[in-house]
């Protein structure tokens, strides 16, 4: 026989199409391989391939209307008799009615029961009336269509007719799928139809005995499987699936739990005969059918949903490409999982043709069960997504069954169409039909893991998505319009105010001489008992910026400040602005050598410090300012404010972070930003002169300028402390307690380090530096106000500020500060919908200049606005990703590079790789956070040596990185490799080293043998099932060669073994023996006989497997999964 | 997200404060922004400004500094 697939392809697109259509609907002429009935024998029928995953199923969530089809018909004066009569013959007919299942060996096989008589129950609803008829019929048909089978004892077929009134019936059939279809449901009607006319006319059956049963397909499946029938299939899928991408990432509401519940609900939505008809004739332009067009939409919309370019989307066939099949009632429908790769950004032209070609090739090769598929594939097992694809595209283009007998005439219009049973099989199916006068959609969804507001949504983007490609199907993918007009104003439109004017802002120390003169004596600044009032800080302020001046300092230059906290260190700060100069933070705490990079980079003329601290500064040319032995010269100069004007457009500051090419750029910040920071914190913080405000940040970052701007700007007191009083644990909180302090700023991982203590002055706690979890929430926001606050340096400190209360979940950043405008934009900037995830991008007045020094860094960090109409506008692009909540409020995900927050500080992996790649001896090294929560993260270093040099230890590595690096900027852990381990896409596997990094603690080794006889005879048991020599108890049953039906098997011999119940689902949960055996009932004690039989036989099996692979000559069978 | 491999062609783009930046080559410009005469993938872009633009501070401000020498 010519290859299937050479033939297809000779043939013209018109005929594929033509043969694409027929393998979709009706088939094709019988084959000579004609299905012919099993032959008699007292062996009862297996399982299709299909038939088997649902019984599966079934034993892993036994009792679930998941697989249950309910359908109604609604029928007026109609003869019941002959009704009941015409029903039982087709049951007669159809084995499929009349079948059972149970297991017999383990496996299980069908049970068909002999045709008997039928009575047709009959419920009379008459004496109900009005609105209590509706409530109550409509609760039946509910629970008619929820009431779960039992496969082992119920029929798997139902019917019920309710009587509503002298002529008003519903006709209520529920089908376990095992049995049937959505094709066996037209069959029933159609045939019902005929016989009941028949009936009714006194004449008898005009249906033709079946051919076949659906038993004898199942029979003839397995044959013609085992006898290669589907090589050439399963040679097709394997190639269509090789390294088929993982989980399809669709935005959600909530995580995915372990075990998926299929909890679902439906919404309906309707496309218009116009849409229908531009589906229509674009597929005609482009040779496909409108199942590629709606499909080619749905794959553009998820690829903007998710951004994956390489989709997985399961569809429905009906599979009875044999004439034998065609009326046959039973479970023939297959699943085809259509992968379509929209790599390169194609045109949505291009993509229906990719979509053509896809699902062409599908058709040709339907005959693979997909269950079949699923074993060949073995993908990773999980009891939490389908395997293979997650949603489901449906395009029902035959109409609903014509009835045209008597039936017809009874039929009434108000539908066939169930009532929704409230699951859904899959993440997300979308189904669309033809209808009368245009397309009726719907969309089922798991509610475990989206809310109906995000699916409405949704509905709204698909129409969006697809009218624009109808009326221009040239757009590229990423240029696909999705927001409805509705959206596109609440997240483009809402922040017009950020466009007005801004009013005149004034630079922080003006703020200052304000305060000095409006409240002379009270405290500005606080240290370890000293004191300065507003005027004293004033003065000396005054003092220090003339003394810079007198040292030639200009407008625009320079001045690096490297002290600890303490008064010195405002005075300085603010001294500097007095004089026009610029700030430049140096932390003593910092390496010489990134010292030194510091100094040259900004180019200070002159640096501040304390005679303490001389000696940790690098080698430098510049003119230093020791503030304790200068103070006397200091002091001789006049404490009048200094003539140097400071505009708000000037640079203020230059603060220094981590940069992923091993040298940290400055970011360049001016007043502005600061004076927009001190608006917004008098606007929302509440701060008065009787606050008292702690200098926690370090003054190396930037969190604290947003303390002194919180305190000076509102005549509150700064308090100071040394570093080793502001210890998170019991020394921050002796200084919280002690100086009752009121406001305060805290990374969250310092609030998870502490316990919560009664602080009565602390009214309000402010999270900032990282990602704020729920547990710093719930411990620390009751009694006092508790926000969120985010913002990175480069948009001038403070961007965004969410006020958060206890038992909410984790807190969202909030919304945007009135001056800035925050947009969430794909990789192609543009706006994603609400809920989808995308990269937050910042702009208005206090965005930084930029990165001093860095013109190709900045230019590709700040980039234009295009959204506020502002001519010239630019916008920071954060990396952060974050996505809207409903509410409008954004929520922190994640960073989308390598930065990383490890408790608390900003961390570039990439800084850390390629300063420890400069030791002589790493040739290599990749640099992974572990671990979860800002407290137990951790940063691990995994190198790898030249082969030449004699290996560093970690000790050593670790001093090499603290000469250059700060302490936090030094991982915790490194580990030596022979390689780094790399992707299919020849990237550095970070995933693979975090595994790595956990087990770090106790390598185990790789087989562990059985240690008790109940382990022994697990593994025993495995052994045989699995076809290999020997099992650990730490072997994954799913890794070593187990699949859904072998699980299935074992278990089963499980239960016969220990006599009790063992759900098939424990083996997913606990897949090894060691975790398996937790959940197994502990034996009364070790020495007391199970039932000796099974073991026994169980053992002489085992035994004799063992002979027969010694004896055979290739040695052990390795694992024997085809 | 998308960003794996970019393949985009970009063009270098400035503004009235003489800021650079970059810009997907087939994409209108947002207002305010015009082409600075450079093209190509995005570490090529990067190149050229990084020869044409030395001073990060807008224009504005440069001409104030400028302008009130001390």
């Amino acid at each position: 026989m010519q290859d299937i697939r050479q033939r297809i392809a000779a043939l013209s697109l018109e005929r594929r199409l033509l043969l694409e259509r027929r393998l979709r609907n009706r088939l094709v002429a019988a084959r000579p391989d004609r299905i012919s009935p099993r032959p008699r024998s007292d062996e009862p029928p297996p399982l299709s391939f299909a038939q088997e995953r649902l019984w599966f199923l079934e034993q892993l969530a036994p009792g679930s209307p998941l697989y249950n089809i309910p359908a109604m018909l609604r029928l007026g004066s109609i003869d019941v008799g002959a009704l009941g009569h015409s029903i039982g013959e087709i049951v007669r007919r159809h084995e499929s009615l009349r079948t059972t299942f149970t297991l017999l060996d383990g496996k299980p096989v069908q049970v068909i029961a002999p045709p008997g008589p039928f009575r047709l129950e009959v419920m009379d609803l008459r004496h109900l009336r009005g609105e209590e008829l509706v409530r109550e019929a409509q609760q039946l048909i509910f629970e008619e269509g929820q009431r779960p089978f039992n496969l082992t004892r119920d029929r798997l077929f139902r019917s019920v007719l309710l009587r509503l009134g002298e002529a008003d019936f519903a006709l209520l059939l529920t089908m376990h799928h095992i049995i049937s279809d959505g094709w066996s449901l037209d069959v029933f009607f159609r045939e019902l139809d005929s016989l009941y006319s028949a009936t009714l006319a006194g004449k008898p059956s005009p249906l033709p005995e079946l051919p076949i049963q659906y038993a004898d397909f199942a029979w003839w499946q397995r044959h013609w499987v085992q006898g290669g029938g589907l090589q050439r299939s399963i040679a097709y899928w394997k190639q269509q699936m090789q390294a088929f991408p993982p989980l399809l990432q669709l935005p959600s509401d909530r995580p995915r739990l372990p075990v998926q519940s299929f909890r679902g609900a439906t919404r309906s939505f309707w496309l218009p005969e116009e849409d229908a008809e531009a589906i229509r004739a674009l597929g005609r332009n482009e040779q496909a059918t409108p199942f590629m067009v709606l499909l080619a939409a749905f794959y553009a919309l998820l690829y903007r949903y998710t951004g994956q370019e390489d989709l997985l989307v399961g569809t429905p066939i009906a599979n009875r490409t044999r004439a034998e099949l065609e009326g046959l009632i039973g479970f023939f429908v297959n699943t085809l999982v259509l992968r379509t790769r929209l790599d390169q950004d194609p045109s949505f032209r291009e993509l229906i043709g990719r979509v053509r070609e896809v699902t062409l090739g599908a058709y040709a090769h339907q005959d693979l069960p997909f269950e079949r598929l699923v074993e060949e594939l073995q993908p990773e097992r999980s009891l939490s997504h389908n395997p293979l694809f997650q949603v489901m595209f449906v395009l029902q283009n035959t109409p609903s069954p014509s009835l045209s007998g008597a039936l017809a005439a009874q039929t009434s219009p108000s539908g066939e169409v169930p009532e929704h049973i409230g699951t859904s099989k899959f993440d997300l199916t979308l189904s669309l039909a033809e209808a009368k006068n245009g397309l009726t959609g719907n969309i089922e969804y798991n509610t475990d893991l989206f809310d109906s507001g995000r699916i409405q949504r949704m509905v709204g983007h698909f129409q969006v998505l697809l009218r624009a490609v109808l009326a221009n199907p040239e757009m590229r993918l990423s240029r696909l319009p999705l927001l409805t007009d509705a959206e596109r104003q609440q997240l483009l439109g809402e922040r017009k105010t950020a466009e007005a004017p801004a009013p005149a802002v004034r630079v922080l120390h003006t703020l200052l001489a304000e305060r000095a003169a409006a409240q002379p004596r009270a405290p500005a600044v606080r240290f370890e008992g000293e004191q300065l009032s507003y005027e004293a800080l004033e003065g000396r302020t005054h003092q220090f910026a003339h003394y810079l001046l007198s040292l030639g300092l200009r407008k625009g230059q320079r001045v690096g400040v490297c002290l600890e906290r303490s008064p010195d260190l405002i005075v300085s700060m603010l001294g500097i602005w007095k004089a026009g100069g610029v700030y430049v933070p140096l932390s003593p705490e910092y390496p010489q050598e990134r010292l030194a990079f510091m100094l040259e980079d900004s180019g200070a003329r002159l640096l501040v410090t304390h005679s303490g601290l001389r000696e940790r500064l690098p080698a430098h040319s510049v003119r230093l300012v020791c503030m304790d032995l200068e103070a006397g010269a200091v002091a001789s100069h006049s404490s009048a404010a200094p003539a140097a004007p400071v505009d708000p457009d000037d640079v203020a500051y230059i603060i220094y972070t981590s940069g992923s090419t091993g040298t940290p750029k400055g970011v360049m910040v001016p007043h502005r930003a600061l004076s927009f920071v001190e608006r917004a914190q008098a606007e929302v913080f509440g701060v008065g002169p009787q606050a008292r405000i702690l200098q926690f940040a370090s003054p190396s970052f930037d969190a604290s300028l947003f303390e002194l701007t919180m305190a000076l700007g509102s005549g509150a007191a700064l308090h100071l402390a040394r570093s080793g009083a502001l210890m998170p644990g019991p020394e921050l909180l002796r200084l919280l307690r002690e100086e009752s302090i009121t406001h305060i700023t805290l990374p969250p991982s310092a609030l998870l380090s502490m316990r919560a203590e009664p602080l009565p002055a602390l009214r309000t706690l402010i999270a900032a530096g990282e990602a704020c979890p729920a547990e710093a929430v719930d411990r620390w926001a009751p009694g006092r106000r508790f926000f969120n606050a985010y913002g990175p340096t480069e948009a001038g400190i403070w961007s965004t500020l969410a006020l958060c209360r206890e038992g909410k979940g984790p807190p969202s950043i909030g919304n945007s500060l009135s001056h800035v405008r925050a947009y969430v934009l794909d990789a192609r900037m543009q706006p994603v919908p609400i809920g989808v995830p995308g990269e937050l991008y910042l702009g208005g007045p206090s965005l930084a200049y930029g990165y001093a020094n860095r013109p190709d860094l900045t230019a590709s960090s700040f980039v234009p606005d295009a959204f506020s109409g502002q001519p010239g506008a630019r916008l920071y692009r954060t990396g952060d990703i974050v996505r809207y909540r409903p509410d409008g409020t954004l929520e922190f995900l994640g960073r989308n590079d390598g930065q990383v927050k490890v408790r608390g500080f900003r961390v570039e992996l990439g800084e850390v790789e390629s300063v420890l790649r400069t030791h002589s001896a790493v040739q290599d090294v990749a640099v992974v956070v572990q671990g979860l929560g800002p407290v137990e993260s951790r940063l691990v270093a995994c190198w790898v040596a030249r082969s030449e040099q004699p290996s560093p230890s970690p000790a050593e590595l670790r001093a090499f990185l603290r000469a250059k690096l700060p302490e936090h900027l030094v991982p915790s852990a490194f580990i030596q490799l022979d390689t780094l381990p790399i992707t299919p896409n020849g990237k550095v596997d970070r995933r693979a080293l975090l595994a790595l990094g956990q087990a770090l603690p106790g390598q185990e080794s790789s087989h562990m043998a059985p240690r008790t006889p109940l382990e022994s005879m697990l593994a025993s048991l495995w052994a045989e099932l699995l076809q290999v020599e020997r099992v650990g108890v730490n072997d994954n049953f799913f890794e070593i060669g187990g699949h859904s039906l072998l699980a299935t098997r074992m278990v089963s011999r499980l239960r016969e073994i220990l006599g009790t119940e063992v759900p098939l689902r424990w083996l997913f949960e606990a897949p090894t023996i060691a975790e398996l055996i937790q959940r197994l009932p502990a034996p009364r004690s070790e020495s007391e006989p199970r039932p000796a039989g099974s073991i026994q036989r169980l053992s002489r099996e085992a035994h004799r497997r063992t002979l027969s692979t010694l004896d055979s000559p290739q040695g052990p069978p390795r694992n024997s999964k085809p | 997200m998308h960003e794996q491999d970019d393949v985009t062609v970009y063009k270098v783009v400035v503004n009235h404060e003489e800021q650079y930046s970059i810009w997907p080559a087939d994409r209108e410009n947002a207002s305010g922004w015009k082409d600075a005469g450079k093209q190509g993938p995005k570490a090529e872009c990067l190149d050229y400004i990084k020869q044409v633009w030395t001073d990060m501070r807008p224009l504005s401000l440069r001409r104030t500094m400028e302008e009130q020498p001390r």
